[in-house]
């Protein structure tokens, strides 16, 4: 997790690539923010970002699966702390929420709630991922 | 400055990255805790370090341990990617 002092981003036309009931799982203010530190001559950098976050996310998701299965706690709260940095800098809030849940569990027998909320993580990332991709495509344009 | 990230966080990394190149600074990322203390040993060594708490291989408080006991490195600057981020707050952590 960073801290950056970033300004909030403020786009005169409002995102249209994103279906309305998906707004709530990214807040995309925040991901748009980093056009602020895009450097000159460089590839975008927000959907650079995008790519290297869905995939790092699904590789953290199938490692935390693979954890569970081996009932490996030190290595999902591992996961889960770097994927809660990752979603909350990208505005990925939910995804975040569920990392911290599953990060704050106690250690003595957490893999019960942690099969639930991987489950809700995985749903989770269905829906970044339409809205990033979404905003991905906006951007190429 | 030459500057080295440590961050396994590939999105945060690059941020970072992003963000003090734009400040004028020469960055150097690296992945995890035991490229990290290797990088700080040479003698070439960024003078500041950004590391992050959990990290593969060896934990930052840890790296930052040994850069402190060992005398060719303890004046190297230290600093820890927190829990103070953009989300801290929002989950009562601020």
């Amino acid at each position: 997790m960073i801290m950056l002092p970033i300004e909030k981003v403020h786009l005169e036309i409002p995102h249209r690539g994103a279906p309305e009931m998906f707004r709530a799982a990214v807040d995309l203010d925040v991901l748009r923010s980093y056009e602020n530190i895009q450097l000159d001559a460089e590839p975008d950098l927000i959907v650079e970002l995008i790519d290297l976050y869905l995939e790092d996310a699904h590789r953290r998701l199938a490692v935390m699966k693979e954890s569970l299965v081996k009932r490996n706690w030190l290595s999902l709260k591992r996961e889960a702390h770097s994927l809660r940095g990752s979603s909350g800098n990208l505005g990925a809030l939910q995804m975040a929420l569920i990392c911290d849940e599953m990060e704050g569990l106690e250690s003595r027998d957490p893999f019960p709630s942690i099969e639930a909320l991987l489950g809700c993580l995985e749903q989770e990332l269905e829906q970044v991922l339409n809205i990033f991709l979404a905003e991905r495509q906006r951007r190429l344009q | 400055m030459r500057i080295l990230i440590a961050e396994d966080d590939p999105v945060s990394s690059r941020v970072l990255a992003t963000t003090l190149t734009k400040w004028g600074h020469e960055v150097v990322t690296i992945q995890n805790g035991l490229e990290a203390w290797a990088a700080l040993q040479k003698h070439d060594a960024p003078r500041l370090a950004i590391l992050d708490w959990m990290m593969p291989g060896i934990e930052g408080p840890e790296v930052c341990r040994r850069v402190r006991r060992n005398f060719m490195t303890a004046r190297r600057k230290v600093f820890f990617i927190g829990l103070i981020g953009l989300i801290g707050p929002m989950l009562g952590r601020g």
